[in-house]
């Protein structure tokens, strides 16, 4: 059995340090191939949240558009999850099978960030299968379905009719596929997430009960939100020996997040374009450099561009 | 008999188990029966594996049982079968 659990200790811009507990599970390796898992666990969702966010693993500084917080990307849930990987000859299978509170609705749309307690009785179910036909190509596909309140914090009443003929309860279903390729030199990656949420009706609102909603802020029209981005990197110890240079690796990343819904929501539509040059101390200590360009698909949202540098160490 | 040459079995018992402690440490570290034939599918594991996300990380880097707890996290995170994670643990706590 193995406890394992990750704090983020975060300096805004105004100053203000935040603390969050990004996961805290214990794993119970039941045979060689089921690992029982529960507590506040990462999202299996796709690659990037579990596996790639971490700042000494990500191969740029921001996250890809649309990954991360408030965006598609399903960030932590709290449950119970049963996962492994089988061998099948030279190729491997893997799983991951969640259950937990699932998400709540936030002005922008669904939140999955670990919610300790279940609002609505309703657990959300997903996970990812993954498919390694080769040592260092994979290939996942996931799920997740949902129930979300629609009113904050109001238990749900199921089966109520309501003035605009929507449910209390509105559907959240996300999809998405991700590729990785890892040889040599070389690290290549998409993933694509795809959500809804339906069963808020056109007009939104919920009378009788859209009180609370509307003061909180709660969306209230139906949404969809993708997001993808492919990645290239290349460490230049493939083209040369020499000591210095062979520790540089060029990063490449282009990306999208379109959410629809309403006006609100679809000014968060951009493309995200990343190139980097990063230089690795050891294999867990590296000094990034990136140049980064948003374009905003509103036009009164103005594109930036910026330059950013991090060191990043891993444990 | 002068003092000094009472103190001569002292002083010899004293070197002797000086001597002999780096033999006993040494002993009882004395890991378990190696299996090269594991050690050999750990390393192509360890190649295989460890690299599909992070860097590869040196054996060096970590201590046995350092590696104990850091591969268990990845089996996990990696969906890594059992009996590949343990050829992983083998041939890193050897070859650290």
């Amino acid at each position: 059995m193995v406890f394992e659990s990750e704090l983020e200790i975060e300096t805004g811009s105004d100053g203000e340090t935040t603390t969050d507990l990004e996961y805290a599970q214990a794993d119970i390796f039941l045979t060689d191939n089921i690992t029982f898992v529960f507590g506040k666990y990462l999202s299996p969702i796709g690659q990037f949240q579990e596996r790639l966010h971490p700042s000494w693993i990500n191969k740029s500084i921001s996250m890809p558009a649309g990954f991360g917080h408030d965006g598609v990307q399903p960030g932590s849930d709290v449950g119970v999850q049963l996962r492994g990987g089988v061998p099948v000859g030279g190729m491997v299978f893997t799983y991951a099978l969640a259950a937990g509170n699932g998400p709540r609705l936030g002005a922008e749309g669904p939140e999955l960030e670990g919610f300790p307690r279940d609002n609505n009785s309703n657990k959300s179910l997903g996970g990812r299968l993954g498919f390694l036909p080769l040592p260092y190509l994979e290939f996942g596909a996931s799920y997740l379905t949902a129930k979300v309140n629609t009113t904050a914090d109001a238990p749900a009443v199921h089966g109520a009719a309501l003035d605009s003929g929507a449910s209390d309860l509105a559907n959240y279903k996300l999809w998405g596929v991700d590729m990785a390729f890892t040889k040599g030199s070389w690290d290549v990656r998409f993933e694509y997430l795809d959500s809804k949420l339906t069963g808020l009706g056109a007009g939104g609102g919920l009378s009788g009960l859209s009180a609370d909603g509307a003061e909180e802020g709660l969306l209230e029209t139906n949404g969809w939100w993708k997001a993808w981005y492919t990645q290239a990197a290349y460490r230049l110890a493939g083209i040369t020996d020499q000591k210095i240079l062979r520790n540089f690796e060029l990063v490449v990343r282009y990306g999208k997040f379109l959410p629809r819904g309403n006006d609100e929501l679809e000014e968060g539509r951009e493309e995200r374009f990343n190139v980097g040059l990063n230089y690795w101390f050891t294999p867990t200590a590296v000094l990034k450099s990136n140049l980064e360009i948003r374009n905003f698909q509103i036009v009164d949202i103005p594109d930036e561009t910026r330059f950013q540098f991090q060191f990043a160490y891993g444990f | 008999m002068s003092k000094f040459s009472k103190a001569i079995p002292v002083i010899a018992v004293i070197t002797s188990l000086t001597a002999l402690a780096p033999l006993s440490v040494a002993l009882a570290k004395s890991p378990n029966k190696v299996d090269p034939v594991q050690i050999a599918r750990g390393a192509k594991a360890w190649a295989n594996n460890c690299g599909r996300c992070h860097n590869l990380r040196s054996p060096n880097e970590l201590t046995d049982a350092d590696w104990d707890v850091s591969v268990s996290h990845m089996r996990v995170r990696a969906n890594l079968p059992g009996n590949v994670s343990r050829d992983i643990k083998a041939f890193l706590k050897n070859s650290n």
